[in-house]
């Protein structure tokens, strides 16, 4: 696959048009999903994923094959939908959710009720989802929904391996707690979560 | 039964990613509760990695905009080629700006960026410094001091214009503090090597007879809006920086005030070279200012990777960023600031983000509360 990712980059940078459009296609549904679990609504992966297809067409000149293009364009969209993301929370109230608080902000009283009752939630899964802090969530996300591996989730969120552990630890964690909430974290990890 | 490990949701999670140690997996498997907290998050894994069907025709939609913005590139990089005399032409016609800012377009390969350079100089526009406002605070202080001092030696300032008859060693084009007042000089020119690129070098040669002795070294400081404390740190350090200068009746400098004055002023004259170099470098600093997203990232990813460690140097000796502990950042184990600039009017610091892997990403950051605006690419 990524052979044939490579190839299909090779000849969209010299200027094919059907070899762009495959690539495209190809990886759609994954770009989709990705963004469309991190935005939490429909309408926001809409944008998102167009963005994402955008800056993808916009950075494909410069894209060096260092990654896997699957890799790259993951980063992309979930720059994208980051950023989309970004544009909704300044856009309802002027009093910002401060989301260098991380965890913390969405604990309690939630800063910005307009951010959450514009989303569409359609299932269980995706309301716990959208709980989960954003940075945690695209974490989660990409692995999940991206089949990305740590290395590859850190070098997309720009953050150590280590990290990416941790916060896909923490994120499914609140998502088990959330969609039963019988299933409680063992002992130890339980104050851990609260940290 | 062992205690549970603190990290107990880690290592599960590892271990259901295949991503554990040996080690890890040992324990896992020997905890019957860890065993069943990998059930639990294995069905949360299984759930989200069900695939959402994207509607058809949006993805028709998508990917035909897509194509089309990649047409336009095309069309754009053609018609620059042409209109570049097409004499050299490129290998490969992608060009790297899509959407409606799209003014401009490169190949794929490498390419000069001379042009990109030629328009961020283009778009730098003087900057407001903070570190050539704080040099001037301190030559106004140091001045008001003296100023002081001489009164209370009294008396001793009956032959002013003697003593300041004589000439000054000075290094006046290298004054950082003449170039801090020409920052705040904007609409009445004068020294502008600290201003902003291509256009500094112009008003620096513009402004070179400042370097000869002149009857009036205040003109362009008179020119100027009016900013009476500013005002006074000019003539200050044009006093202090401009050689064989006949001082006005205005210099309260004594014959002994002036020979403090010139021992002051060698001191501050080694001073300003350094910050000459300092002021330089921060002008240099400076993106931009961008009405579009595109541009102003497009910029950034144009940088060179040397471009980049230089600016992120800069950065971590010279200057006070504002936005260092974005969550973003949280992990930065390195300077990561790149440059700073406006964006649609508003003050905006560009972070790196260090990949794993080493590869660059960018944070756009507005200063105003620290709001992260966009990643890329």
């Amino acid at each position: 696959m990524d052979v044939e990712d490579r190839e299909l980059v090779a000849q969209a940078q010299r200027g094919e048009r059907t070899a762009l459009d495959e690539l495209l296609r190809r990886h759609y549904d994954r770009i989709y999903n990705i963004c469309r679990r991190i935005a939490g609504n429909d309408a926001d992966a809409a944008d998102a994923t167009q963005e994402a297809l955008m800056a993808i067409v916009r950075g494909l000149p410069k894209f060096d094959n260092r990654a896997a293009f699957s890799t790259w364009s993951y980063r992309v969209a979930t720059n994208a939908c980051l950023d989309e993301l970004r544009r909704r929370k300044r856009r309802p109230t002027p009093g910002l959710v401060n989301e260098h608080d991380g965890w913390a902000a969405h604990q309690g009283d939630d800063p910005e009720p307009a951010f959450d009752e514009q989303l569409v939630v359609r299932d269980e899964l995706q309301a716990a989802l959208n709980q989960l802090p954003e940075e945690f969530r695209a974490a989660v996300v990409l692995r999940d929904c991206g089949g990305l591996d740590y290395a590859e989730i850190a070098e997309v969120l720009g953050i150590p391996p280590g990290t990416v552990r941790s916060r896909i630890a923490r994120g499914r964690a609140k998502l088990a707690e959330i969609v039963d909430p019988g299933n409680q974290p063992p002992g130890a990890q339980r104050q851990n979560l609260q940290s | 039964m062992n205690p549970l490990p603190p990290n107990a949701d880690d290592l599960v999670s590892a271990y259901l990613d295949a991503e554990a140690t040996p080690d890890e997996i040992d324990v896992v498997e020997s905890t019957p509760e860890l065993m069943a907290r990998v059930d639990s998050f294995r069905l949360v894994a299984g759930d989200l990695s069900e695939p959402l069907t994207p509607p058809a025709q949006q993805k028709e939609a998508h990917i035909a905009a897509a194509l089309g913005a990649f047409d336009e590139l095309l069309a754009g990089a053609v018609t620059e080629e042409a209109d570049d005399g097409a004499s050299a032409p490129s290998p490969s016609a992608v060009p790297t700006k899509a959407g409606p800012s799209s003014d401009t377009a490169e190949s794929a390969e490498p390419v000069s960026l001379d042009a990109a350079r030629d328009r961020r100089a283009a778009r730098n526009p003087r900057r407001f410094n903070i570190g050539i406002i704080a040099a001037a605070a301190a030559a106004l202080l140091l001045f008001v001091g003296l100023g002081v001092l001489s009164i209370g030696r009294g008396g001793q300032s009956d032959d002013v214009a003697n003593s300041a008859d004589a000439p000054i060693e000075a290094s006046v084009a290298e004054s950082s503090n003449d170039g801090a007042m020409d920052d705040r000089d904007e609409a009445g020119g004068g020294l502008s090597e600290f201003d902003a690129d291509g256009e500094a070098i112009r008003q620096e040669d513009a402004a070179s007879p400042a370097v000869q002795p002149t009857a009036e070294p205040f003109a362009a400081a008179e020119a100027a809006p009016a900013d009476d404390a500013m005002d006074d740190a000019d003539e200050a350090m044009d006093d202090a920086g401009e050689g064989e200068i006949t001082a006005g009746a205005d210099n309260g400098a004594s014959d002994d005030t002036a020979s403090d004055d010139t021992a002051s002023d060698e001191a501050m004259d080694e001073d300003s070279d350094s910050l000459a170099d300092t002021d330089l470098a921060k002008s240099n600093f400076f993106l931009g200012e961008f009405e579009q997203e595109e541009d102003l990232q497009l910029l950034v990813e144009e940088l060179t990777a040397d471009e980049i460690e230089s600016r992120l140097a800069i950065a971590e000796e010279l200057l006070f960023v504002r936005c260092a502990d974005i969550a973003e950042l949280e992990q930065a184990t390195q300077p990561t600031l790149v440059g700073e600039g406006l964006l649609d009017g508003a003050d905006i610091e560009v972070h790196r983000v260090d990949g794993a892997r080493n590869s660059n990403s960018f944070i756009i950051v507005a200063v105003d509360g620290c709001d992260p605006i966009s990643s890329f690419p």
